[in-house]
């Protein structure tokens, strides 16, 4: 970690306008879920961008019948993350049976069920900064938002707002991180 | 000329030759199509688009037969129901 003190000092918890170009191409993870994470198919969201536009190009439900579904639902398939039938009704929000009949329409062949997908864990066990420095959670304080060298590195360092710290930990650790918690714990260890 | 009386739904295929006096009907949660056909018949695939405003434009396939429109209830709103034929999705894939 590269903690600085003036660079603490002029934090305020905005997005800094110097800040390192590998901030601006922080990217939300690959989920299997419909919006949560970046899609399965097509360019991950980043970091901060409206979620919904990153999936505007999906087919799903009823619209899985027109025609030009068919290549949508080629490519999911063909995505390294879709193994079953279960996994892509998960990442479109659509009943299985659907998505069953709609690539019987378009003549997509679904994987063997038994190939399906290990549940997403819902923890991990190391936190990957955005300059790619990687740490094992047991050495950062839980929850991560409250440790002040996590907190300095993003907001002070990576001059990254609340909401995306907030974001970036949400999407990293697999757990519901808000501005507001991010706010509370800058504050109360002085960043803010 | 055969007189047509079944549901349909979404994705489901149906046999049509050239369609006069359509009627579709919703009832439990379900569209049911009565019409007569005349003619030779090809199979579609049954399609539609919800939600309509009034005055809304709607853009559908070149080959796309219009059945009819439906109001479900007044929380979904009125839904166009037509069809393509089958072979429209070999060409597509």
């Amino acid at each position: 970690m590269n903690i600085s003190a003036s660079k603490i000092e002029d934090c305020d918890g905005n997005a800094r306008e110097d800040r390192p170009q590998y901030v601006e191409e922080l990217t939300l993870k690959r989920k299997i879920r419909w919006q949560e994470g970046s899609p399965v198919v097509g360019d991950p969201v980043g970091l901060g961008d409206d979620l919904s536009d990153g999936y505007s190009h999906y087919r799903r439900r009823d619209e899985l019948f027109h025609p030009d579904a068919g290549k949508f639902l080629t490519r999911l398939f063909d995505s390294e993350y879709i193994n079953s039938l279960d996994d892509a009704s998960e990442e479109l929000g659509t009943n299985s049976t659907t998505i069953s009949r709609a690539c019987d329409l378009h003549g997509v062949s679904i994987p063997d069920e038994s190939q399906s997908s290990d549940p997403q864990e819902g923890g991990t066990n190391s936190l990957t900064l955005p300059g790619g420095e990687t740490w094992p959670l047991k050495l950062l304080q839980e929850p991560v938002y409250a440790d002040v060298r996590v907190l300095s590195q993003l907001l002070a360092t990576n001059g990254m707002s609340l909401g995306e710290v907030a974001q970036l930990l949400s999407d990293r650790l697999d757990r519901n991180v808000t501005e507001s918690d991010v706010r509370q714990e800058a504050q109360r260890v002085n960043i803010l | 000329m055969r007189y047509l009386k079944q549901g349909i739904d979404v994705g489901k295929k149906i046999e049509l030759g050239q369609l006069s006096h359509v009627e579709l009907n919703s009832s439990n949660g379900g569209v049911m199509i009565e019409a007569i056909s005349r003619g030779d018949e090809d199979t579609y695939v049954i399609l539609k688009e919800s939600g309509l405003d009034r005055g809304e434009s709607i853009d559908l396939h070149e080959d796309a037969k219009v059945l009819g429109v439906v109001s479900v209830n007044s929380f979904v709103g009125n839904s166009l129901y037509y069809c393509i034929p089958v072979e429209v999705y070999g060409e597509e894939s």
